[in-house]
């Protein structure tokens, strides 16, 4: 087996509407920081 | 100044009660914004609510242009400055060479190009030369949850089989597939079983239309079903997939032909002959496009459209009844030239004969219904895909995703990251077989899930069927003209 992941969730996929600010991929999260 | 008449003043005030399709012209533009080609009269199958009369057609063999003549219509077509078309029959693809060939010469020139077709004869030749086009979608009907529903409907055994197939080869070259299905009281009680199968099968959209009652349908039957039965089958469906699938109902309305018949069309309708008419609706002739030239037939329609004549056949389609009631059915009976057409034959279309339907053989529905469900499934799993032009970021339970050229980011959860690495050079069967593996998942709930996975990288354009050439198309096309979708 590759990865543990124990809990199985139904597969999705979202748009992300990031109204022009990055996406924190580091953190897992959507952040909303005013563009430098 | 062109003279407004009282039709004119009519459809105005329509329009302004919020009575009119929205995409209506006031009056027809300088130039048409399409053409739907009729390219041949013939059939192989004989539905009993033929809005065309093709089996009638058929057994007369009914003369039609040349393929030299067809490329006349299309080079005029496109002078004209044409954005759409429909190429439609009887089955276009009894006429393979020239139809795709059509085609090729629109998409090429940027129109946007709808094939009706039965879905019988789309081999992987075929569906090739279709895939290597930009704007090209495919219309196939399919009337049936199970072969012998849609074969009975059809008048020919294999028809179901056939058009699933070719719905199938038309998916996996990258055409976007639009199923039409007819809903009539014969098969209104399986809709639900129906669109899980296409939703099963991957199709992107499904028009349900009511069986209009013009051509052979006109000649008698029971075709009528409740609209609301319908719709309570959509509302289940959206209920379980939400909107990967896109499923358009389209009412049983009269009078909205008989609305549409006083509406400026935008665009014009070619017959197999070469007679020149408003569209699909309306069953009077501007000239002929082999006689006079398309763009003489164009500017007679525009001076003729709203013709006494023609106002009074579409004021008295008023209900259902009236259709087959009138003394002019589309279709049915010979056109009206209003601004000059060819003479049809001498046998009157009324007492003409038409085919006999071959009827299925005796099956069991349960069993039926089973094996229909096997053979979409069987095709859906095994069709393979690849990865659209993207980069992705993240871990193994998210990742984020951005498709080359475009603005918008996706997010993925784990299982469904896992299945779109199953699927850069595998099939859904691959990926059901990851889910399995990783997630201990039982078979089938892991098949259900891949494929609805699968549905939704498609929907956003994650991934794509491995032999695409292009991207798929974002919308469906028409299987009609612009402006003419019935109102519903």
């Amino acid at each position: 087996m590759g990865d543990t992941q124990t809990v199985y969730e139904p597969p999705s996929v979202e748009e992300i509407d990031t109204g022009g600010y990055p996406i924190n991929t580091a953190a897992g999260t959507q952040t909303q920081q005013p563009p430098a | 100044m062109r003279r407004r008449n009282k039709s004119f003043r009519q459809a105005r005030l329509l329009w302004r009660l919020g009575r009119r399709p929205s995409r209506a012209f006031t009056e027809p533009p300088e130039r048409p914004v399409g053409a739907k080609l009729e390219i041949t009269y013939a059939c192989n199958l004989r539905c009993g609510f033929c809005y065309t009369d093709s089996p009638r057609r058929t057994l007369q063999r009914t003369p039609e242009m040349s393929d030299d003549q067809w490329r006349a219509v299309v080079r005029e077509s496109l002078d004209l400055g044409i954005i759409e078309a429909v190429v439609t029959g009887g089955e276009p693809l009894l006429r393979r060479e020239i139809t795709v060939e059509v085609i090729e010469t629109l998409a090429s020139a940027g129109v946007g190009v709808t094939l009706n077709t039965n879905g019988w004869f789309v081999d992987d030749e075929v569906a090739a030369r279709l895939g290597a086009l930009s704007g090209v979608t495919a219309h196939v009907s399919v009337d049936g949850a199970r072969a012998d529903v849609h074969d009975a409907a059809r008048g020919v055994p294999g028809s179901w089989r056939r058009a699933i197939e070719g719905i199938d080869r038309l998916f996996s070259a990258g055409v976007g597939v639009c199923v039409v299905h007819v809903v009539t009281p014969a098969n209104v009680g399986e809709l639900g079983a129906f669109l899980e199968q296409m939703w099963t099968l991957g199709v992107p959209w499904v028009r349900i239309t009511p069986v209009i009652e013009s051509g052979a349908a006109a000649r008698g039957g029971n075709w009528r079903v409740s609209d609301r039965a319908v719709q309570r089958a959509v509302d289940d469906f959206r209920e379980r997939h939400g909107t990967a699938m896109r499923v358009h109902p389209q009412a049983a309305r009269a009078d909205a032909i008989g609305l549409q018949g006083r509406v400026a069309p935008g665009s014009y309708l070619v017959r197999p002959n070469g007679d020149v008419r408003p569209d699909s609706l309306r069953p009077f002739t501007f000239g002929n496009a082999v006689a006079d030239g398309v763009e003489a037939c164009w500017n007679a329609l525009r001076e003729g459209w709203d013709d006494e004549r023609i106002e009074q056949w579409a004021r008295a389609m008023k209900r259902c009844d009236d259709i087959p009631a009138s003394d002019l059915v589309p279709y049915l009976d010979d056109e009206v030239a209003i601004g000059g057409g060819r003479e049809s034959g001498s046998e009157s279309p009324r007492s003409a004969p038409v085919p006999t339907p071959t009827p299925p053989k005796n099956a069991d529905a349960a069993e039926e219904l089973v094996e229909a469900r096997e053979t979409v499934l069987r095709l859906a799993l095994a069709r393979r895909y690849r990865c659209a032009p993207l980069r992705w970021a993240g871990s193994g339970d998210k990742r984020f995703v951005r498709l080359a050229g475009g603005a918008n980011y996706l997010r993925l959860n784990g299982s469904s990251g896992l299945v779109m690495d199953a699927l850069d050079g595998g099939a859904p069967a691959d990926a059901a077989s990851a889910l399995a593996d990783r997630y201990g998942l039982d078979p089938r709930r892991a098949r259900e899930d891949a494929i609805a996975a699968t549905q939704e990288l498609v929907k956003h354009r994650v991934v794509l069927p491995e032999e695409a050439r292009n991207a798929l198309p974002l919308e469906p096309g028409t299987s009609d003209l612009p402006g003419l979708e019935p109102v519903g």
